[in-house]
Order: structure tokens, then sequence, then C-alpha cells
């Protein structure tokens, strides 16, 4: 039973000059339990417009959110519904999601007020979140001094693991992560990850991890999906599609990464820049910079086509009738 | 061939108001050398100086700083004693620098025409029709799309990749003989880095660039640098060229460094991260400053600074101890 | 149920960032100490005018015009009265009306600027446009209008100022309620759970409440300024009270006996501007830590934190 569903959601907003974007375009995916699903795009893919809209910060201008089979409704003037409180979302600025005027464990204790009425009064959770604020320090691995702290004494990643208590102690089944690690230093960026995987593991908490990092995220994730300009162009278990991803955009993200495994190789550089997502291009979206297009990519937008299990991808490249075709044409 | 920057026994230190009186060490005893048409790597965490080091060399460190040591430039000039007209004579000139935000370093208010031509007529001297026809060219070297319209447009209207480019060409703009670049990929996309690496490749092979590339980023400088340094609380740690180091490295926290980054597609399944977290400068332990946190620390290594200590074939390590010997691969 | 621990993490080993500060240095800056020596200084003389004042300052008992002597350290003014005793008595017209205006503004001001940044949307925008028009109003004006209409007078003069000085509050305020209630940590409290109302008051308040105190004590000084001022002009105290402004006022008809403006001047100096020394001291206090500082790292022994 999937805990987070999101089904060809569509967010929209309107520029400055009343041209309205469709920084989602419609993105269907799901997170189970104790899994760790793995968002990954680069600027302007929409990724952080999702995130908002997937915990249900903002609303979706099409398509619907799902938290436990029941649709999610934005924040509104009213107070979150109590069954709404298991989505929880941890922000990417550590600087700017504490108040810095509240201590800690004041923070830390704002998710357990009303969470911990719901999930007293039946709530479902396969394992019990700690609900004292020390127990949920220990948890993140902070130590109990950190409770009386105000956020400007701590360090970033000292923060975001307060970020991190602080949505556990709302007893969530899913958590939304945008960008979690970007403003933390390296080295640090690897204990806030395994941590990360740790909880989803410990706690069967599921996770929506958006990031720009693909190679933080292969570590963690079980399923990656790649998203360019509002939507996903392939999504598949995490190792598959490193070792072997079909969409050209996911190979090029892939290529660009350096690595320290191959020395003297330079990242593979993707042509073009990213267009207005105001006006996306027709058909593919992402036809004008691909090596691989066709002449059908200009015109229609491919489906999504299964490639295996869970493996899906949008290309006609995918398309076993295109492959046929090529097959055939390579014997001719 | 003569190195084209010769860094010896580089130091930084702050002074410090208030109660403290005695200076805080940033940088200790850095050396090294950078070619022409070579990339020298400077690798190294938040706090380990390596920005510093780099500021040192421009000339333009904060206020109550002091530097100790000396850094030839072109055998003649030490970048480190040059003040006011001869400073500038090389700053900008001969050496320049990028940084790692483009947002901030590039002026909002000046178009980039202006930031480009201004530059080279100050120090080249020339009109303004030639300033601004090398600037097209330089635009163009950089692979900024349609330079002219370009030239009338503020760095806001750009992306942040096509603004690093463009401080790109404005740190080239009077070609200068040394580029420093102090995290010039870390803001941008992964594909717009690899163009950025990709450029910075061909200006050393096509003009003869020396390139000092400061980054946290292993991968990057696995990527396009020679020779690599690596950096910890102020000090050189390891020192060797590229493939060496990722492969047989022999400093422990090179290696613990290697271990808690991501490798994608290697067998590695867990990123290993490394326990506690650097010394402030100020706090800094005696003897080594990484044994704190390191597995194979002996008496040794808090008794004095370990040394650098030549490993043969261009490859110097300063751990006394050298558990990794024998050399397995990571 | 066990407490689950992270993996390779061991909580004894991390540092935090910074030693708890016993009193924060910030607030003990020698701007602070001297801003409050002077306005406490002030406020004793206010209080304890009636005992510390030689003479009764409305009392017309000396010869007129008499320089500063050892009887009259201040001099007389042109009716016999000492001036000692009147600049004295001045500060108890002075200072508390100087509060009780900004505090007038504050809640006026305070109360529009909160709920248009509440709200946000046409309340925001209809609230502000009324502010703008008031603020246009220029307050010598309304002031002189008042006077017209209720004859002059201290108090009258207060309610004029209050009456078109609040918009700059009114603006500071929904400024900053409004950039709260944007920012990540009110939208993350709204998702566990707590509603608009309640994020104002838990998460709002108190970031709003230091740069309002700041404003608060930076207006102080100003609207002494512009109470004396209206009562340079005559359109605020009338004599005989004794009142810094129209002391200044009669003072400037003759120069020569420079007692009589120079003292009542000088008051008004030093008390507006050790409001502002205090003023500015809270601004910097209030600014939260800044980072450079640990750039530089600047020696802070974890006292008491495991290394």
């Amino acid at each position: 039973m999937t805990v987070l569903e999101l089904t060809d959601v569509e967010v929209t907003y309107k520029r400055g000059d009343g041209t309205p974007v469709r920084a989602v375009a419609g993105v269907s995916l799901a997170v189970n339990p104790g899994e760790i699903v793995g968002l990954v795009g680069e600027t302007g893919c929409g990724k952080s417009s999702l995130a908002r809209a997937a915990c249900g910060l903002t609303p979706v201008s099409g398509g619907t959110v799902s938290f436990e089979g029941r649709p999610v409704r934005a924040l509104g003037a009213r107070e979150r519904p109590a069954e709404d409180l298991g989505l929880q979302l941890v922000m990417q600025n550590p600087y700017s999601s504490l108040n810095p005027r509240r201590r800690v464990e004041q923070q830390v204790a704002d998710g357990m007020r009303r969470a911990g009425q719901h999930a007293a009064a039946g709530g479902e959770h396969p394992v019990r979140v700690p609900q004292t604020v020390q127990e949920l320090l220990a948890l993140v691995g902070l130590p109990p001094e950190t409770a009386r702290r105000y956020p400007y004494q701590l360090s970033g990643g000292q923060r975001q693991r307060v970020a991190l208590a602080r949505a556990l102690a709302a007893q969530p089944s899913v958590i939304v992560l945008d960008e979690p690690l970007s403003a933390l230093d390296v080295s640090v960026q690897a204990q806030v990850a395994n941590l990360l995987r740790h909880l989803a593991d410990e706690l069967r908490v599921g996770m929506l991890l958006i990031s720009h990092d693909l190679a933080i995220v292969h570590h963690i994730a079980d399923r990656t999906a790649v998203m360019y300009l509002g939507r996903l162009v392939e999504s598949a278990p995490t190792r598959e599609l490193w070792s072997s991803p079909v969409h050209p955009y996911s190979s090029a993200l892939i290529g660009a990464i350096p690595t320290t495994g191959s020395v003297g190789r330079l990242p593979e550089a993707l042509a073009g820049e990213v267009p207005d997502p105001a006006s996306p291009p027709s058909g593919c979206r992402f036809h004008p910079r691909c090596v691989h297009r066709m002449d059908q990519c200009q015109v229609t937008e491919p489906p999504d086509f299964g490639h295996g299990s869970g493996w899906q991808v949008a290309c006609w490249l995918a398309d076993p009738a295109v492959s046929a075709a090529l097959a055939s044409s390579e014997e001719a | 061939m003569s190195a084209l920057l010769d860094v010896r026994h580089l130091g930084v230190t702050v002074g410090q108001q208030g109660k403290q009186d005695k200076p805080v060490t940033i940088v200790d005893d850095v050396s090294f050398t950078v070619s022409r048409g070579e990339v020298l790597g400077l690798a190294g965490e938040s706090g380990s100086g390596k920005t510093m080091t780099a500021l040192a060399l421009m000339g333009i460190l904060p206020p109550h700083t002091q530097t100790s040591g000396t850094a030839l430039f072109d055998g003649r000039d030490d970048l480190l004693a040059l003040r006011g007209n001869a400073l500038r004579r090389i700053q900008g000139r001969r050496v320049a620098m990028v940084f790692q935000d483009p947002a901030s370093s590039l002026h909002p208010m000046l178009t980039v025409g202006r930031q480009l031509t201004e530059h080279m007529r100050h120090h080249l001297g020339i009109g303004k029709r030639e300033a601004r026809e090398r600037a097209l060219d330089l635009l163009d070297q950089v692979r900024i799309p349609n330079p002219a319209a370009a030239l009338g447009s503020y760095p806001h209207q750009f992306s942040g990749g096509m603004r690093q480019r463009i401080e790109l060409a404005i740190a080239l703009a009077c070609d200068p003989e040394l580029l420093i670049a102090d995290e010039p990929t870390t803001a941008l996309d992964v594909t717009i880095q690899a163009g950025i690496l990709r450029l910075l490749n061909r200006l050393c092979t096509e003009r003869g660039l020396a390139v000092l590339l400061i980054t946290h980023d292993l991968g990057i400088l696995s990527a396009v640098a020679g020779r690599v340094l690596v950096m910890y609380s102020g000090r050189v740690i390891e020192s060797s060229a590229t493939g060496e180091l990722m492969t047989g490295s022999r400093h422990p926290y090179t290696r613990a460094l290697l271990s808690s980054v991501p490798h994608p597609g290697d067998a590695q399944a867990s990123l290993v991260p490394i326990a506690g977290t650097p010394p402030s400068p100020a706090g800094r332990p005696p003897g080594c400053a990484f044994a704190p946190r390191c597995d194979f620390a002996e008496q040794s290594c808090v008794a004095e600074v370990p040394a650098l200590a030549l490993l043969g074939d261009d490859h110097a390590c300063a751990c006394p101890v050298d558990p990794f010997l024998a050399g397995d691969r990571r | 149920m066990t407490a689950l621990t992270s993996p390779g993490l061991t909580p004894g080993r991390f540092r935090l960032a910074v030693r708890r500060p016993r009193v924060p240095r910030r607030w003990r800056t020698p701007l602070m100490i001297v801003g409050f020596v002077i306005i406490g200084a002030w406020v004793l003389v206010a209080l304890l005018a009636p005992l510390i004042s030689p003479a009764n300052p409305l009392a017309q008992n000396a010869a007129p015009l008499l320089p500063p002597s050892a009887q009259h350290l201040f001099g007389t003014d042109e009716n016999g009265r000492d001036v000692l005793s009147r600049v004295l008595y001045g500060a108890r017209v002075s200072l508390p009306l100087g509060v009780i205006l900004v505090l007038l503004e504050l809640v006026i001001g305070g109360i529009l600027g909160a709920i248009a940044g509440f709200f946000g949307g046409w309340v925001d925008q209809v609230i502000m446009r009324f502010t703008d028009l008031v603020f246009a109003f220029p307050t010598i004006l309304l002031a002189m209008v008042v006077v017209a209409a209720m004859g002059p007078g201290i108090f009258h003069a207060l309610i004029a100022v209050a009456a078109v000085g609040w918009p700059v509050q009114a603006r500071v305020v929904r400024s900053l309620v409004r950039t709260t209630m944007q920012s990540d940590y009110v939208a993350v409290s709204r998702l566990l759970g707590a509603s608009s109302v309640r994020a104002l008051r838990v998460e709002v308040v108190r970031n709003v409440l230091g740069p309002v105190v700041v404003l608060a004590t930076l207006g102080v000084g100003n609207a002494i300024l512009l109470l004396s001022g209206l009562s340079f002009l005559g359109l605020g105290a009338r004599p005989p009270m004794a009142e810094w402004g129209s002391m200044i006022a009669s003072g400037s008809q003759n120069f020569q006996d420079w007692w009589l403006a120079t003292f009542a001047g000088l008051a008004i100096l030093t008390v507006v501007m050790g409001f502002n020394f205090i003023g500015d001291a809270l601004r910097d206090a209030l600014d939260p830590r800044s980072v450079t500082d640990e750039a530089y790292g600047q020696a802070r022994p974890a006292a008491g934190e495991a290394a």
C-alpha cells in the first residue's frame, strides 16, 4: 500500500508579468512505507514546486496527491486536518527553516502537539516514534544539551538534524525532503544521508528525497526518478538506472558527474540550456538537446513506456515499435 | 621549465581583536608550484584554509591578516610582498581569479560589456573599439550564445552557468598566465559544471593557461587536475599526481575523505562519514591536526606536527604512521 | 522500547558550535552603557526634580536675564525664573510625553500593520494605501490645524503628532509580520498542524518584537524633538510651562543672553542622543550572531561540551 501517491500532478504559477508557468506538467510517482524514492533534476526542472505540492504546502493545479489513500488538501486558512499530519516536510535551508528565536526543544515539541493526539486516537504507524524531545534528538544523533540551544548556536548539519527530529515528532509515515543536503558541507552530507537511510529502515518511514545530487541519491534511494522541465523522464530502481539508463537525459546526467574512479576523464557536457518552462519545446521536451533525436520526437510527446519491473521511460527510444523498426532497418 | 608560481612556506594568520592576543593561524607552511599549462588541484573541506591561500596569492585578504613566506611569480615578483601599483600590474592582469558565486561577484548594475571592457581598457590601455572586439571574442570563447546581445545585457538576465562563464571571460580578458579558481562550479548544475570543466581544460591546452583549482570535490579534480594537494586545518597533508591520490593515497584523511563521498558505479556500498569535525583554527590540537579523528593515531602524531615526507615519485604525505604503506586499493 | 540511535554517531563526540554565553557580550557594549547612563540620569532628574531643583520653575522671583552665577547656575530668563529649575522640570514634560507619543503611534500603527501583514491580499492593500495617505500629511500643518481648532497646548500637539506619526510603525510592523508569516519555519509550523493564528502568536510575535523595540527606542528621541519643535513654533507648550522647546523659542529672540536657549538645547541634545545610543545598541545586540566570526576561528572553547 503506497503511503504517498502523486497522480498526474500539475503545478502552475503566475510569473510577475502574468504569464502562467507550468512548473510541474504531469508527474506521477508513488512512495511505499520504508522506501526512499529519489527525485533528481537540475535547476528549472520544477522539483521544488513538486516538493511543496507533494507535502500539501501548496495546492496542485491538476492531478491529485494522495496520502495514505486519501486526497490531500493543501494548507489553507484553517488548521491542517489531523489525518494529514503524517505527511511532513524537511526543507533545504537549515538556516531559515528553524525559528531563530525559539529553542530547539520548543520547535521539536511542535511536532508532537497535535500529531500525538492523532496517533493516540488510533492513527496507524508500524513503529512508534519516540515522543520525548530527548529521545527524538538521540534518534537523529544529537546530544541532549542541544534541546536548550537556539539555532544560531548550531551548525548547518546539526540544524538539519533538528529539522528532521521535528518532522519525526509528528509520527510521519512519509517525509518529503526538499534538497536536505545541499546546504551542508560535504563531510556532513554523508552523515545525514546515512541517517536518512537508517531512519527509513528502522522506522519504516517513506521518504521522497528531492535533490540535484545524483551521486548521493544513488547511495541511499531505493528508486530514482529523473525530472526534466516539469516531467519525469525516467524512473527505475536506483542501481539499474545507474548502470544502464535508457533516457538520453538520464545518461547525460550520469555522464556529467565527475568521479574519482575515472581519473582524467572529462565529464560529458550537454549541449544547450534548459528552456523556459513557460514555453517548453514541442513534442518531447528534451528533444532540442538530445543526440538521439528522431523526427517524431519533435512532434509528439512520448508517453511512459515500461522497461521492466518498476521501470518507466518517457522516450520514443523505449517504444518497442521504434526499437523493432530500428532493428529491422539495421538488418536491411 | 621553471615553475610559473613557486609558493614556499606560505602562512596566513588572523590578528585577534578583543581579549585574545595570540594571532590565529589559518594557513600553515604551505608550499607548492604551478607550471604553465598545468592544472593544480587544491582540495579540502571548508575551514581547511584553501580559500585563504588563494586570497593571499591575489593580495585580497580580509583586514587584520598577516602573511608569511614567499610566492614567486614567474621567477621575479613575490606576490605576497607586492603593494600598490606593482601589485595591480599583476593582479587581474597576469594572475586572475574566479570566485564561487557569480551572483555576487559580478556587478549587478553594469552591463556585461562594460564589466569586460572596463577591465581590459584599464589593464591593457586599449581603445573602446578594440576592447569591444576583444570582449566579443572572449564571450565567444566561453561559448556564450549571441555575444553581441550579451554585451548589452545585465548579469541577472543570465543563468548561473552563463554568469560563471562571463566571470571566466572577465578573468581571461587580459590574457592571464595563471588563473586561480575557487570553487568555480560548486553552485552549478552538474551538466553545466561539465561544460565549464571542459572549457577550462581547453584553455589550458590551447593557451597554456596555468590553473590553481580549489575545490572540495575530488571528482572534479580527478577529471581535470594533473596534481592534487590535500589541505586539512591549514596544512598540506598530502600531494601527488591525481591518479596516484585517488587510488593509492597514503594519508588517513585523504582515504577517509575518499570513502565519505559517493562513488556511483563503484562496488562500495555505503558512505563512511568521518567522525567528528575539523578543529577550529584557534583550537588546533598539538601535533597532527587530524589525530583526534584518526583511526591510526599514535603518540608520535600528537608530539609534533608531521612533516611532509617524500614517498618517491612526486608523492608527499605528512603522516608518520603511514598505515597504508602496502598501498591497497581503496 | 529501546532508544534508536544512529549508526556511527556517538552523541558524546559532538561539539556544538558556540559556547553558551553568560551575559552576552554584545549587550555590554559601551554604546549601551553610555546610553543607559544618560537616560537613567534624566529619568532620575525627572522623578526627583521637585527635590533637587533650586527653585520653583514658575516662580518669577529673581531679576530677569541674569547670566549664570552661583545663585542661578543657569541664569534667569526674561521673566526672572530660574533656568536650571526650568531645565530640570522640563524633563518631566518631554520624557513622559515622548514615550507616550511613541506608544500611541505603536499601538495604532502596530495593530494596523499587523493586520495588514497577517491577512495580506486586499486587506493589506486597503490598509497600506490608507497608511500612505496619512503618511503624506505634513505633521506641522496638521499640528497647526489642531491648534487652530482646539487651541495650543502640549497635549493637543501630542494628539496631532500621533495622528500622523503612526504610518512609520505601521509599515515596519506590516513588513516584519509579512516576511515572518512567509518564512520557512512558519510554513513548517503550519504543516505540523498549527493554525495561522497560532503561528502568529508563537512564531511571529517574538521575531517582530525585537525590531519594534529598537524602532520605538529610536522613536522616543524623535518624538521629543518633534514635540519640542512644535513648542518652539508656539504650537505646543504654552507659557509659563517649563518645556525645553518653548525655552529655546524665547531664548532665540535674544542671542546675547545665550543661557536662555543653550541649556535647554543641550538637554534635548543629550536626551535624544541617549535614546539613540540605546536604540542603536539594541539593534546591534538583537542581530543574529554574525557568521563571519567563525570564519576567522575566533576562539570558542567548548566549555563543558565533549570534544
